[in-house]
């Protein structure tokens, strides 16, 4: 019996100088298809075993991918009479320790370590587990909100933030995210608009003024709904016609932490 | 005379081959001369003692039998010459700040990154091995690439800093000048064995060379039976310097050596346990394998190190090998880590800081005696040591004057109801004053260190310092008297000795404080020597100690996939492609040794049995077992492959697995250690408490019995039932808080309320005001505004501008005092938080305006203290329904009264948020008995101002800011709310009265919390499964009224 996809499998096996994007569903052979890949690369002497790279997304599937590697080149082996390719197969095997079978992190973890000086790392650095990164995050950040608290520059716009409800968490969670893609923090600031709020608050107001269209259809002009649907009509009113007037927001932020809407 | 070299396997046969060249050694003229000297060149101190001891159990013994490593023989004959050229060897302390000092005095290709940690180290292990290279091969990797250059020229000016000292290079080269020039330094050493000496330099070679000219030489070289891997490339590198007879490889091919046993344990912990177990059985067996004929061995320190010698400790099996410990772990060492800390940091904080630091450690105060410390911490709290030791001194100082303003007054008037506080506040006056001592001596300390300074004058502060903190020797040996304590006297030594070490660093020039604690740091972190004495005991240490060594049992542990062999990638400095260029080892030399160390200590016993953990539980991650280990496997598995992945699908003759520690312990015929016995007796016993160790340790018996007496449906001595003891808890006066914690959970009011439990003072370091500092204030300053207000305007009038105005000023000076005090925080959050207070107490004015029109009222009373307290205004009694009395204390926060008289209204004013809301309140006046201050202050109001029962009075919880939203929640005490609280007041006095106390969790909180414990301080000793517990106890018949009282009537009750 021949596969439907059969074509494909091969073309997998066989096109060995050939970029391939392999989209398959769960169950249907790709890591099979890899390994066949690998090993086909390594019996045709273009590769070796050591300079292959294999990516997934968990140490369990390294280290299974890995296995399955070696173990068909172990059967390759066996079945080869030719003492160069036998030869060819055992060198593999060695070799294969070299090779990047990993995880996505290892893999950046491998790249670093043989250019730390080019990325700007100590040679021989090590990597912090997740629970002392943890830690040295809450030591750095308390360094830091030190900073922040004492720096004259900050104190108006911090205060003004305070004021529109900021407490101390929402800053540690910010500085968390920052943290967690610090080079993106850094290639993205400076580069941040302050938003239009008047095209934004007509974004919000839109929809929330077909709810609040639909007081109309109630019929006890004292139901609770009817009631705060007609508040909500009016704060909307006023939120709009103060966005228009300041596109900037400058004014509106005191206007909602005083409560006055 | 030519270098005999001859190779045997290693282990028992190498060690066959030794004896034999001793006894030929020793008849080199035919005749057998005991006396005759021969010198045995070892690969290490471990294998010296260990050859010493097998060849003293030969016929002919170690009479004139020298055993010396090859170093040491080099000294002994290479290192007089070059000290007559004013040569020394060089000081590991002075050799890395050296390279520290020439890589810091150029640009450096690390960037920012500053030369310390892996930096450091990199380019120590790079200039080691440009010592072991000849000028050609120094050369070629300076022409390699940049980073290498780089390098090179960083080692010229290294070696020339260095010039007054010899590398190991220069010792081998001395050493082989000297036996041309001067035989006599031969005289002693007779016939030369050296063996398994592993891969030499080859300045080590030529000595050899040289050697063989003089004496009588016989190299013994050590084969793992892996060839291909190792021997081969062994044999061909030992062919480039000596003529090697030809077949030394033929005949004597044994195979790899591989374990009889595999164990997969679920950590590394249960590895070393299972290896202690099974050390434990064989010596039992007949015959018996003896401790000190086994080694527990590691590819890497950490973790087995100190596992190792934590679990042989915990085993009371005797150990020798390397301290797992560090210097930095010993009370000396901790103490100049942190002070280094201390010295190091920006602006002190003591909690964060301070805090641990004083309290690992056996301080003294500026008496010489012991310090208090943790006293000191709670009093460091009390005074409000935030971050920034510069207001240190001026808060204990106010602090200071607060509790002698106490004293002063205490003195004055005795105190009849606490008559212990005077002397605990002269107590505490004396230990501030003290602490001022310890933190300006200190703080004075830190702020003297010298910008830059010779490393004498550095190591001569902190010496000083550290005699100041833990005293002299004799002192440090008196405060530290106990039985380890000879151990923490020898780590004293040691760190002063480290402190020594560096005072020789002086020809370096001038060090910063931060270089300086960099070089003290990197010695506090190493080993502390070896534990035990060698031969005593099982050995504990690296696969590399092996060599040389033989015993009849190893257990090698951690032979996981990327452990052993480990990864490791090209060295991104010198990259393998150079490295071979200059004849340095690469990558895969490294592997090789990796290997050979390997199959060394295989080859060390006769019993072999290899180990890896399952999981690396920090990181929560499966292992595979490593390769190595698979080749074992496969050999127990009759040759057929076993592959890493499918190790768990492999026979228990291959592979025994460990599921659990459980496991473990009840599977084991000999247990680890007593505990685990223990454990195992106890669980395979029928009925645990009739086990013989319930009988011997009572603790443990009531702890079986508590467990199966919580199990019922009752409330038992093990959960709350405290027969006797409490009935006259009733007696003292109580307050609404009191009785208000026996409602919202009996347990935490017996905790609290009977055995005055208290939360510990800790040293924290709080950004902004706390909550509770906030509301005492706010108090403080609404009660002095009454005191100073005797103008109040009419009910309906409105407070004057100027009134508003006096609010304002005696406001403001209230929040500078507590600013001063370091209650206040950070001063931008201060700025925000003073502000809002001001804004909250001009809003409270106006809504006083209205709250006065609306009930037609004036303030009669702040602050009205009640029962038996300090500037009591009267007692407060309660009768209760069996006639009897109880007492009721406290303080109002303020009375009304209507304009006609008739009416009184309590209020309590509340800087929080609503809690409770005014919806609880309103259906049920009391709230389930968990809110009894408005009821009680009704009551109280009534007495002391002499009104019967029944009189209207209302009493409220205002909500005086903001976030309260200024909401007023008033109970109007009619008969029906009257009662409801008159019935609970019953309850909860009868209840004390029987002793019980059940613990309460309530209902649930968010994040999955109790309410009633998420902001209880009792939350962290409460049992876990404190919920599942109430719903059962509950059901008590004692408890219903209770339960009735705060859940409110059973559903069935309620829809009947």
């Amino acid at each position: 019996m021949t596969l439907a996809d059969q074509q494909a499998r091969d073309r997998i096996a066989q096109s060995l100088d050939e970029t391939l994007f392999v989209e398959a569903g769960a169950g249907t052979g790709k890591t099979e298809a890899l390994v066949g890949r690998i090993v086909n690369l390594i019996a045709s002497g273009a590769v070796a075993a050591g300079e292959i790279a294999a990516i997934t997304f968990t140490e369990k599937a390294a280290a299974e991918l890995y296995d399955r590697v070696l173990e068909r080149l172990d059967q390759r082996r066996e079945a080869e009479t030719d003492p160069v390719n036998q030869k060819l197969f055992a060198d593999a095997t060695e070799q294969l320790d070299h090779a990047a079978i990993e995880t996505l992190h290892s893999f950046a973890a491998r790249i670093l370590r043989l250019y730390p000086i080019e990325a700007g790392l100590p040679p021989g650095f090590n990597i912090v587990d997740e629970s002392d990164a943890l830690l040295k995050f809450g030591e750095r950040w308390e360094e830091e909100l030190d900073r922040l608290l004492e720096d004259d520059d900050l104190a108006e716009p911090l205060l003004a933030a305070f004021d529109a409800g900021l407490e101390l968490k929402h800053l540690r969670e910010l500085a968390w995210s920052l943290h967690g893609d610090w080079d993106r923090a850094a290639a993205d600031s400076g580069e941040m608009a302050p938003p239009d709020l008047s095209q934004r608050v007509a974004e919000i107001s839109a929809p929330l003024r077909e709810v609040t269209a639909r007081r109309r259809e109630c019929q006890d002009p004292d139901d609770l709904l009817a009631r705060n649907l007609e508040n909500m009509e009016r704060v909307l009113d006023q939120v709009v016609q103060l966005a228009n007037a300041d596109p900037g927001g400058e004014a509106l932020t005191p206007v909602f932490s005083r409560g006055e809407v | 005379m030519p270098l005999n070299v001859s190779a045997h396997v290693y282990g028992s046969a190498a060690q066959a081959a030794l004896h034999d060249a001793v006894s030929r050694a020793k008849s080199a003229d035919g005749n057998y001369d005991p006396l005759s000297p021969v010198t045995i060149v070892v690969p290490s101190s471990l294998a010296g003692y260990h050859v010493r001891r097998t060849l003293g159990r030969q016929p002919g013994g170690v009479v004139n039998v020298q055993v010396k490593p090859l170093q040491a023989l080099l000294e002994l004959i290479g290192a007089a010459s070059l000290a007559n050229d004013g040569r020394r060897p060089l000081p590991e302390a002075y050799r890395s700040e050296a390279i520290r000092a020439v890589a810091e005095a150029s640009g450096s290709i690390f960037g920012d990154v500053p030369i310390d940690g892996p930096v450091l180290q990199t380019l120590e292990a790079a200039f080691e091995e440009f010592d072991r290279c000849d000028e050609a091969q120094v050369g070629e990797i300076a022409a390699g690439n940049s980073n290498a250059a780089y390098l090179v020229a960083r080692y010229r000016a290294y070696q020339e800093r260095t010039s007054k000292f010899y590398t190991t290079r220069d010792l081998a080269e001395s050493a082989s000048k000297a036996l041309a020039t001067q035989p006599s330094v031969l005289r002693d050493i007779g016939a030369v064995i050296v063996y398994l000496p592993g891969e030499l330099t080859s300045a080590q070679h030529e000595f050899l060379a040289t050697l063989s000219e003089h004496a009588i030489v016989e190299v013994i070289l050590g084969l793992t039976g892996d060839a291909e891997a190792v021997d081969e490339h062994t044999l061909q590198s030992w062919s480039q310097h000596v003529d090697l007879q030809n077949g030394l490889l033929s005949g004597e091919s044994e195979p790899i050596p591989t374990a009889q046993r595999i164990v997969q344990a679920p950590d590394p912990e249960e590895e070393v346990r299972s290896a202690i177990r099974a050390i434990s059985t064989a010596l039992h067996l007949d015959p018996p394998t003896p401790l000190h004929r086994t080694a527990i061995l590691y590819r890497q320190a950490s973790p087995y190190a100190r596992i190792c010698a934590e679990q042989l400790d915990a085993a009371g099996v005797p150990w020798n090998g390397v301290n797992a410990q560090t210097l930095k772990q010993s009370i000396a060492g901790r103490t100049l880590d942190g002070l280094l800390g201390l010295m190091a940091s920006s602006t002190l904080s003591w909690a964060v800081d301070v805090a641990p630091w004083l309290a690992a450690a056996p301080m003294l105060d500026s008496n010489r005696e012991l310090a208090p410390t943790a006293r000191w911490n709670q009093l460091a709290r009390r005074a409000n040591l935030h971050r920034g030791s510069d207001r240190w001194d001026e808060r204990l100082r106010l602090h200071l004057s607060t509790r002698e303003d106490d004293l002063r007054r205490l003195s004055r008037v005795p105190d009849d109801d606490k008559p212990g506080r005077l002397p605990w506040v002269r107590a505490e006056v004396q230990q501030v004053k003290d602490l001022m001592a310890f933190t300006s001596q200190l703080t004075g300390f830190i702020g003297e260190t010298p910008e830059r300074a010779l490393w004498s004058k550095h190591a001569q502060r902190l010496r000083q310092q550290m005699n100041v903190l833990l005293g002299d020797r004799t002192g440090f040996a008196r405060s530290t008297n106990t039985g380890e304590d000879d151990l923490q006297l020898a780590r004293w030594d040691d760190v002063h000795a480290l402190l020594n070490s560096l005072e020789w660093l002086d020809e370096l020039g001038q060090a910063t404080p931060e270089q300086f604690a960099s070089a003290v740091r990197r010695r506090l972190e190493r080993p502390t020597g070896h534990h035990g004495r060698v031969g005593d005991g099982v050995f504990v240490g690296s696969l590399r100690s092996a060599v040389g060594m033989e015993w009849d049992s190893v257990f090698i542990v951690g032979a996981a996939e990327r452990s052993l062999p480990q990864t490791r990638s090209d060295d991104p400095l010198l990259p393998d492609e150079l490295r071979r260029r200059a004849s340095l080892p690469t990558s895969s030399d490294h592997l090789r040794r990796e290997r050979s160390d390997y199959l060394i200590a295989l080859h060390a016993a006769d019993q072999r049995v290899l180990s890896y953990p399952r999981a690396d539980v920090r990181a929560q991650q499966a292992r595979l077992p490593g390769r190595w280990l698979l080749e074992s496997a496969t050999a127990l598995n009759d040759g057929e492959r076993v592959y890493a992945s499918k190790i768990d699908q492999a026979s228990s003759e291959v592979v025994q697995a460990t599921p659990s520690f459980e496991s473990a312990v009840m599977r084991a015929g000999m247990s680890a250690d007593i505990h685990e016995f223990d454990l195992q007796r106890i669980k395979v016993s029928p009925h645990a408490s009739d086990h013989y160790l319930a009988k011997e340790c009572p603790s443990l018996k009531r702890g079986f019995v508590q467990r199966r007496e919580r199990r019922t449906r009752q409330m038992t001595r093990w959960d709350g039932l405290i027969a006797d003891g409490a009935a006259r808890e009733t007696t003292r006066p109580h307050s609404a808080g009191a009785l208000q914690d026996w409602a919202t959970c009996p347990y935490r009011y017996f905790l609290g309320r009977v055995l005055r439990i208290e939360e510990r003072d800790e040293p924290r370091d709080d950004l902004q005001i706390t909550p509770m500092d906030k509301g005492s204030l706010i108090h403080d300053i609404l009660d002095q505004f009454f005191k100073a207000t005797s103008d109040q305007p009419e009910p309906g009038g409105r407070w004057s501008d100027a009134v508003r105005e006096r609010l304002e000023t005696i406001a403001e000076t209230a929040l500078e005092h507590a600013h001063e005090q370091g209650l206040t925080g950070r001063d931008l959050l201060w700025r925000r938080d003073k502000q809002r207070i001001l804004d909250d107490l001009q809003t409270l004015l106006e809504q006083d305006d209205t709250h006065r029109a609306k009930f037609n009222a004036t303030q009669i009373a702040s602050e009205l203290v009640f029962g038996a307290l300090e500037e009591s205004q009267g007692l407060v009694r309660f009768e209760l329904n069996d006639g009897s009395v109880l007492e009721l204390r406290g303080m109002i926060d303020r009375v009304d009264r209507s304009e006609d008289g008739q009416q009184l209204i309590v209020i309590d004013y509340k800087t929080g948020g609503e809690f409770p809301k005014g919806s609880e309140l309103k259906k049920d006046a009391i709230v389930g008995g968990r809110f009894l201050q408005l009821p009680i202050y009704a009551h109280a109001a009534r007495q002391l101002y002499g009104l019967d029962d029944a009189a209207p009075v209302q009493s409220a919880y205002w909500y005086i800011t903001q976030r309260g939203e200024f909401k007023y929640n008033p109970v109007e005490w009619d008969e029906a709310n009257s009662k409801r609280f008159e019935e609970a007041i019953n309850l909860i006095a009868d209840n004390v009265r029987s002793g019980y106390f059940p613990a309460n969790p309530g209902g649930d909180h968010h994040r999955s919390l109790a309410e009633n414990c998420a902001y209880c301080s009792f939350d962290a000793i409460c049992p876990a499964d404190r919920r599942t517990h109430w719903q059962q106890i509950k059901l008590d018949p004692r408890l219903t009224d209770y339960v009735q009282l705060t859940e409110g009537p059973a559903e069935e009750e309620a829809e009947a």
